[in-house]
């Protein structure tokens, strides 16, 4: 009785922290959607304002289309990767291996300074074209500009595809080869063997990667500002909720955004099929992996360093622009003035090194709260038998469904009413006043975003580690809380070290939240920093791009850090 | 023992910037803990906005012996506007936006939209200005070229601190692979030979960009006058010229300052940009490569404002530091030359100042990195208040005339241009479909109108402009 009541108390708190710190401000921002800027009655017809827009549909066609494009596209590169990488050894493999996770990193506009030195009209790629004699040397191409569409696809898939890789590599590698072997045995072709028994056991890593690469590349902002692509309705929120007059119409789109968002997750939802913490049969015997030589591993070797490079390009570029000369990478391959001075600026910029102070104190707050939060629920999830377990996890996962721009807005709607309460609190009215100190809603923004993360680590560990040891400890006496802390996080640390490392990592270079959350200079977080030196004249995008390739090499070996923590069990991470 | 080599590298990238900020040289002056700190929303520039920090706390330190750290809220012109319209509410019940000073963004941004919304706090001339009314003052004259250079309010609401002007940056390199002259006045934007490179920035979020329309506007409505037709004839041929540049325009982008930096690497041939971000950014790309223009007699010189918040925390102080941006040592910081004396510390802020006497002492002179002085070159094009009664609704008018239907547009003109009727087609396009008088009408209408129903109005506008087009490519044939 008593460990029920206990269950329920810590299930009644969890909601209770959505309630507050998700749900609350997400209704900020509908209830604009519905009743308008001056708070009238209920009413459809902004939501109707926006169908009628053909500017707007025109944004949702669009979205749509990139998302089934971006995800089609990350199927088909990922999933040969993932077989090549599964069912075989070569030479380079692991390097290649590692490589390819790489992109998962990199914020979209750190990117947009690279892709522009490299794709822009009087960049390196044209200054090739003309070295190579396709086009008269000097000639500008404009390689961004004429199909946008299909530019903004491709550089989401390259890079997104790591997120379905890792979950059908994870599948592959629990597929128990036994039933590969008794179709083999029964006389099936191999191309049969990989379409009626792989294809269809792969389904839920294949289905679990494909869902959250849909939603996050319907609701993308970074990537198609990056291409000056404004006919998508990410961008056309930011755009008009950034607007002077106060129109409810972005915020009947962003709830037209969120229902189709919710609508693509619920059929993710169903179309898997069984839920995950049934049994899955894992292999008794791994499938060993065939060595190959010669020309075999060089053809295997051959896609990943296409898929990588190409993945790579704007990283490159970044780093190549934080050592060219401002203004001097311009019609040539390569920068024309190279200079170490942009590294030397970024330290001594006022803007840069309390920046990255900040960025690092706000993420490893969040990261310590997510990790406790991420634990729990997860323990709740897995291990407790509480009805409306599945309501929590359906909640952690909302964060990757809602757009960054709503959660955003909605804290800073929350900051405003919160600054009002407690207008006579004057101990508590600067840590609520987003102006004064916005460390308390950003370290809660960047932890709402990024605890999918760390519970769906949490629950992939609880749900591969046998309940039966902490059964036994109970039975010799021990207590939940000395179990939990005596055997499950031992068992699970791994799990928990990796979820903790990449939301740290990810809130570390967090967009939205800091683009709007942040107001004074004192308080911004790298992200801000990066995106205001971008816009400044002169030499301000190469110091941003300093700081990007600083934040980089962060992120990398925290990207690796886990990956060798986790290993395969890295694409649980980013399941659904 | 890979793990931990990894950990440890991962520390180690983490600390290097913080091991290293040391070996760099340069140490920041800590503010100590007592010092003065004044609030600033702000619409400049980083450098503007630290070196003018760092000035006027080196001049406090000595005139008043405390320290004054500047926390800015930096935020783009519209933005700024947004930012009191957020904090109106607590301000009702605190009485306080919780900001001292507003400072840059353009005298439409104040005049037009920061004073009517009453959050500036009126001051008289005097207490910002100790020599106001003798011939060293900041403004021996209250206007240059029929543009006011502090608030006509008595007392005034905002006083320009510098002076701006508009102009067009363009790239050499586009022009010749273009085959186009250099541009030297507005609607050579409008030739055709510009389609696709172009930038334009969205009025509806750039104040600045606002102010550039508005004189191509006014300026085709002073010519018309001259030429004998009616201002209001003037005014639709102006706004028509917009739309002629706008089908040029590659994109239309949120920031003024992403102008010259597009021209500069060749992502946009040509673009209207701020007197400062042109020349600045044509500097560090080379005359070579990029050049800014002033069009002769169509561009205005515009004081760009500093104004006192009602219900300022620090009221004394936001007003010694209104008195210092005013004061002779303020204003030599705009364009002297880094490292002089008197001159900005690191950046060179590229900006005119807008004290008279700073212009008349050789020595101020013969540091000043833009040798221009407006006080002689004004005088070209006089811009009158009676011509701005749209400018409240221009913004609104470029987004469904232009922005939204920027592909049907440029479609549009490129089927014109090809048709056996171009001529009278594109001068068809280059002429707005409504006058003046019917824009003010719909500036009234959008004023007085609920959300619900600027909703219907937009989509209406939106629809006739849409239509217009349609019926233009169906005249132009297949």
């Amino acid at each position: 009785m008593k460990r029920t009541a206990v269950q329920y108390g810590l299930l009644g708190l969890m909601l209770a922290i959505f309630g507050v710190c998700l749900l609350w401000p997400i209704y900020q921002v509908l209830r604009v959607g519905f009743t308008g800027v001056d708070g009238g009655g209920f009413t459809l017809s902004y939501l109707g304002a926006v169908f009628q827009d053909p500017v707007l549909r025109r944004g949702l066609i669009n979205s749509a289309w990139i998302a089934v494009c971006v995800t089609l596209l990350c199927m088909l590169m990922a999933v040969p990767l993932a077989v090549l990488s599964v069912r075989y050894d070569f030479t380079g493999k692991k390097l290649m291996g590692g490589l390819l996770l790489v992109p998962l990193i990199l914020p979209p506009f750190v990117g947009a300074i690279g892709m522009r030195q490299i794709m822009g009209r009087m960049g390196a790629l044209s200054s090739l074209a003309g070295h190579l004699g396709w086009v008269e040397p000097g000639t500008p191409v404009d390689w961004l500009g004429t199909a946008p569409l299909v530019g903004v696809v491709l550089v989401e898939a390259l890079s997104l595809y790591p997120i379905i890789y890792l979950n059908v590599a994870a599948a592959l590698a629990n597929l128990d080869p036994a039933m590969e072997q008794a179709a083999a045995n029964l006389g099936a072709p191999r191309a049969t063997i990989f379409r009626r028994i792989t294809l269809p056991l792969m389904r839920p890593g294949l289905l679990a990667g494909g869902t959250i690469v849909l939603i996050w590349s319907f609701t993308e902002l970074g990537t198609p500002l990056m291409f000056d692509f404004t006919e998508v309705t990410a961008v056309q929120i930011f755009q008009r909720i950034t607007q002077v007059s106060i129109s409810p119409l972005p915020y009947a789109l962003v709830v037209v955004m969120l229902l189709v968002s919710i609508l693509l997750y619920v059929l993710g939802r169903l179309v898997l099929g069984r839920r995950h913490d049934t049994a899955v049969t894992k292999a008794s015997t791994p499938a060993a992996p065939r060595q190959l030589r010669g020309w075999r591993a060089l053809a295997a070797l051959a896609p990943f360093v296409l898929v990588s490079g190409l993945a790579l390009l704007p990283h490159l570029g970044v780093v190549l622009t934080s050592f060219s000369s401002p203004l001097r990478w311009y019609q040539s391959v390569l920068p024309s003035v190279w200079t170490g001075a942009n590294y030397a600026a970024a330290l001594t910029h006022d803007l840069a090194l309390p920046s990255v102070a900040n960025s690092m104190t706000f993420a490893a707050i969040s990261m310590v709260i997510d990790l406790a939060l991420g634990l729990l629920i997860a323990w709740l999830v897995v291990r407790s038998s509480v009805r409306g377990r599945a309501l929590l996890d359906a909640l952690a996962m909302v964060p990757l469904a809602v757009p960054g721009l709503v959660l955003a807005f909605g804290y800073l709607a929350i900051s405003v009413k919160l600054d009002l309460w407690f207008k006579d609190v004057p101990s508590v009215r600067p840590w609520v006043n987003v102006q004064q100190n916005p460390m308390l809603l950003l370290v809660i923004a960047y932890a709402m975003r990024r605890l999918p993360y760390v519970v769906r680590s949490a629950v992939a560990g609880l749900q591969q580690t046998p309940v039966d040891l902490e059964m036994a400890a109970r039975n010799l006496g021990a207590s939940g809380w000395r179990t939990l802390r005596r055997i499950t996080v031992p068992l699970i640390a791994a799990n928990l070290i990796a979820g903790g490392l990449l939301a740290f990592a990810f809130a570390m270079l967090e967009v939205s939240d800091s683009l709007i959350l942040a107001q004074k200079q004192a308080w911004w977080p790298m992200t801000k920093a990066i995106y205001e030196l971008f816009q400044r004249l002169m030499d301000g995008p190469y110091i941003a791009a300093a700081l990007g390739v600083w934040a980089m090499a962060v992120l990398t070996l925290t990207l690796l850090a886990a990956n060798a923590l986790l290993g395969r069990r890295l694409g649980a991470v980013f399941r659904v | 023992m890979r793990r931990y080599a990894l950990f440890f590298l991962l520390a180690l990238v983490l600390a290097a910037p913080f091991v290293l900020r040391p070996l760099t040289g340069r140490r920041a002056t800590p503010a100590p803990a007592e010092a003065l700190r004044l609030v600033i929303i702000t619409a400049h520039q980083e450098g503007i906005r630290r070196e003018f920090a760092q000035a006027f706390d080196q001049w406090h330190r000595r005139q008043h012996g405390a320290a004054v750290t500047i926390d800015y809220l930096n935020y783009g012109g519209s933005d700024i506007e947004k930012v009191f319209r957020d904090r109106a509410p607590s301000f009702k019940v605190l009485g306080t936006y919780q900001i001292d000073l507003a400072w840059g963004g353009g005298d439409y941004l104040f005049d037009s939209r920061l004073k009517s919304l009453g959050c500036l706090e009126p001051v008289d001339l005097s207490v910002v200005d100790p020599d106001a009314g003798s011939p060293g003052g900041v403004y021996p004259a209250a206007e240059l070229a029929g543009v006011p250079l502090y608030d006509r309010g008595r007392p005034p609401s905002w006083f320009g601190a510098a002076l701006s002007s508009f102009g067009i940056v363009y790239n050499k390199d586009v022009c010749r692979h273009l085959q186009v002259e250099l541009p030297r006045t507005w609607s050579d934007l409008a030739d055709p030979r510009w389609d696709g490179w172009v930038i334009l920035a969205d009025p509806t979020r750039s104040s600045s960009a606002k102010q550039v329309y508005m004189i191509i506007v006014e300026r085709a409505m002073a010519d018309a006058v001259a030429q004998g037709r009616s201002e209001d004839e003037g005014w639709a041929r102006g706004m028509g010229l917009i739309r002629q540049i706008a089908a040029n325009a590659r994109l239309f982008t949120d920031s003024s300052s992403v102008v010259p930096i597009q021209v500069s690497t060749g992502d946009a041939g040509a673009g209207m940009a701020i007197d400062f971000y042109g020349r600045s950014q044509s500097d560090v790309a080379g005359e070579q490569r990029m050049s800014y223009v002033e069009p002769a007699e169509a561009t205005a010189i515009t004081p760009d404002p500093i104004a006192l918040v009602r219900g300022a925390p620090q009221r004394e102080l936001a007003i010694r530091f209104m008195r210092f941006v005013l004061s002779e040592t303020g204003q030599r910081l705009w364009n002297a030359r880094p490292g002089s004396a008197g001159g900005p510390r690191q950046t060179s802020l590229r900006r005119l100042p807008i004290r008279r006497s700073v212009y008349e002492n050789p020595a101020y002179l013969a540091d000043f990195v833009d040798k221009a002085n407006p006080f002689q070159t004004a005088g070209a094009f006089n811009k009158s208040a009676r011509r701005q009664g749209t400018q409240v609704i221009l913004g609104e008018l470029i987004q469904f005339a232009c922005i939204d239907p920027l592909r049907e547009l440029r479609q549009t003109r490129r089927l014109i241009l090809r048709s056996p009727q171009a001529k009278r087609l594109d001068a068809q396009l280059g002429m707005f479909p409504f006058d003046q008088r019917e824009a003010l009408r719909r500036a009234r209408q959008w004023k007085e109108a609920t959300e619900t129903v600027r909703l219907e109005l937009g989509r209406a506008w939106a629809a006739q402009f849409r239509a217009e087009y349609a019926a233009l490519r169906q005249e132009a044939g297949p």
